[in-house]
């Protein structure tokens, strides 16, 4: 059987991909016959003011409002909780989440809650969630996560200090309004990690075993746009020229992901950042090249296509070169973004690396990477990671 | 640290996503289960909404329906198209209750606050009014303030209370009439004593004197007012029901006939009388004399009633008592009917009408004795008395009397005229009160009886023993000791060819349980008269 008669699906939610693709919000809230949503958002872009003109859009539709502001990125499971509280309280019949991905997990633990009750850590795991969600409306606010269109969301058990990942159709949303505009407001240093964000998605669902020729197309897509727009528009943060590719980029990788799932990096990075609060691009960004290390000889024609799309790898550079060329040039592209050092500049220890090892290892995205990791191996990577 | 790689080939299966587990579900499965459960939940509620005893009003603070549940069409015999038409002020009793209605629709708007209370509600279509105890709570229908009204119909328990009172009136009533009649009776018998020789000393001295002569006179002034003090205790009696009953089968046609005479004394020029008597004889078991004295009552009653003139009419007539009647048995009935054109009574009056002592004659001017002495007697007699009044236009008094079959029985034998009736049997006569004991041994004396005196059951067996054959025993009823009828009894167990005549002011003892003498039984009230006592001794004496 053939990459091309393989039984496949593809499961995207519908977007609208454009400038000021978020003033159809109110449209879409009428389509799905809303009388009060949640709206679900952080204080950051309630100050820029993006909160306040989507909420008067869907007033002037004639929807009611209820704000929900109280996410911290990487969204704890006991915020999704209090929102859930509010949700029911205020009786509100649907879910509007404008933000990054903690705010957009965030809606989608809201929503999964609302439902199907209980706890959200109940629901941990793929497939784990049983009732669809409420109308969710989603409009993105950085150029990362692309949980928009995702099957995926991760939230913070603190308990444990462990980010988990709830996987499942369930979790796409009704409709995502991609708007690059409100991109302008989000700073440089977050742009590069999301960005790296999205180019590690790209990369891991095209490194994925379990990729298809759709997934391919679109992290490819991905890739080549990030190649193109990605540092000008951390130089150029109000250049919608920059930033529509990067957004479009997001969008491609989201779409290549959410199908084909990611990998080691992931599984890594959901520990870490569970651990030390970080933001979840930054922790992308310095587990990236140790992890294509590791994985390079399981993959290497894949990496090599990576590579030669990114611009670096040239057909006639010697096999046994490659590897070390593109683990270099990956962190030099990180360090021209601005995230220099490493982990063990942003406050991990030694004697941390076994613990966030054997976390990382229980994490579902371990299942697509190119090779199953050990815990020992996992040790391996944390350990270059930490410099 | 290291363990071995978890498997992972499941997960891989799963992102792929072509189980039925990991398809992309719809929400219409969901959606249809949930409007399912609200089905069902609605139509509980509708079952309990329509299982109340009450009547369930939803309606908004201007008094507009906006739905009902189906007792609520059965308490107000509406249809559920009609039930939404009418509005609230429909639904609610004409006069006060509909003045308050508005109040109370502001207030439940401006407080919200619940409330309880009774009501008297309106049937919309034909009008008739029943009472019924309302809740009313502010509530949300269908996103407005609404007013929740629970009406519960309380008109069986209304009715069931009014009877309660009236019968708890009845039963004070018996009572007050119980304790009076106990204190009548013990004063009339002690009254009737102390009659008895002020009469009899009076009328055997008054024999001593010439007509004309001073002395005559006021031997005449003496009798009269003891007569009077008589009749006041007799009344008394009758009131307090104690009086003795001698029932005939009479016809009230010729009661009140007869009775015209002493109506038309008794009632002034400027009172005129009518009667309308049934066409056939009206006959019922009675005491002549006690029913003469229920018309003389009514007639003063009248009288008082009319000082500026007016008509007194007198109706008999034959009746049915229908089932149900508060005193009568159904079956026959006659009833007669006195009515006046007099200044009338209002509520207040009427409901004391036949309370002792009452009076609106103003002090020393009645003794409030006398509608409750026809009472009294008509109770005695088994029958009903109802009065109706109308402030202004008069009062009809409606006695109503078990009918009974048969023809006229002749009436009682009247005292024969003129002087004491002699005898030369030999009598014994025991009585505890010296001065009665005296006087009637004086009069047995003087007609020529051999008298036997005792003053109580004891002495009057060992004087029994002594003596001769006795005829006749005359005997006091209640004594220290043995009571009359005791000793009656003792001394036939030797003698029983042996005669009784009971004497007795308070003659509750002797008469039977329903009023009435036995029919061998005789007896004389005290304070008789010398020619009275003499002609009832003889007249037992001869019988055979």
């Amino acid at each position: 059987m053939t990459a091309y008669t393989e039984l496949r699906k593809f499961v995207a939610p519908e977007f609208i991909y454009g400038l000021d693709a978020r003033r159809l919000v109110g449209r879409y809230a009428r389509n799905y016959a809303l009388r009060r949503v949640l709206l679900v958002s952080d204080p950051g872009l309630e100050r820029a003011g993006w909160l306040a003109e989507v909420e008067q859009l869907l007033l002037t539709d004639g929807v009611e409002v209820r704000r929900w502001t109280s996410v911290s990125p990487n969204p704890r499971a006991h915020e999704v909780m209090e929102g859930v509280a509010v949700y029911k309280q205020e009786a509100c019949d649907g879910i509007v989440a404008l933000g990054g991905g903690s705010v957009l997990d965030a809606a989608k633990g809201i929503g999964i809650v609302a439902t199907n009750e209980g706890n959200i850590l109940d629901y941990e795991g793929m497939d784990r969630v049983p009732i669809p969600m409420p109308p969710l409306i989603c409009i993105p606010t950085t150029a990362g996560s692309a949980s928009e269109v995702s099957q995926f969301a991760i939230i913070n058990r603190t308990s444990d200090k462990v980010k988990i990942a709830i996987i499942s159709k369930a979790l796409v949303p009704d409709v995502a309004l991609i708007d690059p505009r409100p991109l302008i407001t989000l700073p440089p240093y977050l742009t590069a990690c999301t960005g790296v964000d999205a180019l590690v998605h790209a990369s891991e669902a095209f490194v994925s075993n379990a990729a298809s020729p759709i997934t391919d197309m679109h992290a490819l897509g991905a890739i080549r746009l990030l190649r193109d727009h990605l540092e000008a528009s951390v130089r150029e943060p109000e250049n919608l020229d920059h930033r529509g590719p990067v957004m479009l980029a997001c969008l491609h990788a989201g779409l290549a992901f959410s199908n084909a799932s990611l990998g080691c990096v992931h599984a890594l990075a959901h520990s870490l950042g569970g651990y030390l609060d970080l933001p979840h691009g930054e922790c992308n960004a310095l587990l990236f090249a140790p992890v294509v290390g590791y994985n390079y000889d399981a993959a290497s024609g894949r990496y090599d296509q990576i590579g030669e799309t990114l611009g670096w790898t040239r057909p006639d550079m010697p096999a046994g070169d490659r590897r070390a060329d593109l683990v270099g040039r990956l962190n030099e592209f990180r360090e021209r973004l601005g995230i220099a050092g490493n982990l063990r500049q942003r406050g991990l220890g030694q004697g941390d690396v076994p613990v966030l090892a054997s976390k990382a290892i229980h994490d579902p995205c371990n299942a697509t990477n190119p090779r199953a990791p050990t815990t020992h191996e996992l040790e391996d990577i944390l350990q270059e990671a930490l410099g | 640290m290291s363990g071995p790689a978890p498997d992972w080939s499941g997960v891989r299966d799963k992102i792929i996503g072509l189980g039925e587990q990991s398809s992309r579900k719809s929400y219409y499965p969901e959606l249809q289960k949930r409007l399912e459960d609200l089905r069902a939940s609605e139509e509980n509620l509708r079952t309990i909404f329509n299982s109340t005893h009450e009547a369930i009003l939803i309606h908004d603070f201007a008094g507009r329906l906006v739905a009902v549940n189906e007792p609520m069409l059965a308490l107000y015999r509406v249809s559920r198209q009609e039930a939404l038409a009418f509005c609230l002020a429909d639904y609610t009793a004409p006069g006060k209750q509909l003045e308050q209605l508005v109040t109370l629709l502001n207030d439940m708007r401006r407080t919200r606050q619940d409330q309880l209370f009774e009501w008297v509600a309106r049937r919309p279509l034909d009008g008739t009014t029943f009472d019924v105890e309302v809740s009313l709570r502010v509530a949300m229908w269908e996103h407005r303030e609404m007013v929740v009204a629970v009406v519960r119909d309380i008109s069986a328990r209304k009715r069931a209370e009014l009877e309660r009172k009236q019968l708890e009136a009845q039963l004070a009533q018996s009572q007050k009439m119980e304790s009076i009649g106990l204190l009548a009776g013990g004063v009339a018998h002690d009254f009737n004593n102390m009659l008895t020789p002020i009469l009899n000393y009076a009328i055997m001295l008054r024999e001593d004197f010439a007509p004309g002569t001073d002395q005559r006179h006021d031997l005449d002034e003496i009798v009269h007012a003891a007569e009077r003090a008589r009749d006041l205790t007799r009344q008394l009696l009758a009131f307090a029901r104690k009086q003795t009953m001698t029932l005939r089968r009479i016809d009230l046609n010729e009661v009140v006939r007869k009775f015209e005479g002493m109506l038309r004394r008794v009632l002034p020029e400027n009172i005129s009388v009518r009667m309308q008597l049934s066409p056939e004889p009206v006959m019922l078991e009675g005491d002549v004399g006690q029913l003469e004295q229920v018309l003389l009552n009514l007639s003063i009653n009248a009288r008082d009633a009319m000082a500026g003139g007016g008509v007194v009419m007198l109706t008999t007539q034959a009746v049915t008592v229908p089932d149900g009647h508060p005193k009568l048995s159904p079956g026959p009935g006659v009833c007669l009917s006195f009515s006046d054109t007099g200044g009338g009574m209002d509520a207040e009056t009427l409901e004391k009408v036949f309370d002792p002592f009452f009076t609106t004659k103003g002090l020393g001017h009645g003794t409030g004795l006398g509608l409750s002495i026809v009472h009294g007697i008509v109770a005695q007699h088994g029958g009903h008395i109802e009065v109706s009044s109308q402030v202004g236009k008069g009062t009809e008094f409606r006695l109503t009397f078990r009918a009974c079959a048969g023809a006229l029985e002749p009436g009682g034998l009247t005292a024969a005229a003129g002087g004491l009736s002699p005898g030369s049997e030999t009598v014994l006569l025991v009585e505890d009160q010296d001065q009665v004991r005296l006087i009637a041994r004086k009069l047995l004396e003087r007609c020529g009886y051999n008298v036997l005196v005792a003053a109580d059951g004891e002495s009057a067996l060992a004087r029994a023993a002594k003596g001769p054959v006795l005829r006749l025993l005359v005997t006091d009823v209640i004594m220290p000791g043995m009571n009359g009828r005791e000793l009656y009894e003792a001394l036939r167990q030797s003698q029983p060819r042996l005669k009784v005549l009971y004497l007795s002011g308070y003659p509750a003892d002797i008469i039977g349980q329903h009023g009435v003498l036995d029919a061998h039984t005789h007896f004389l009230q005290k304070p008789f008269l010398p020619q009275e006592f003499s002609v009832k001794v003889r007249q037992i004496l001869d019988e055979p």
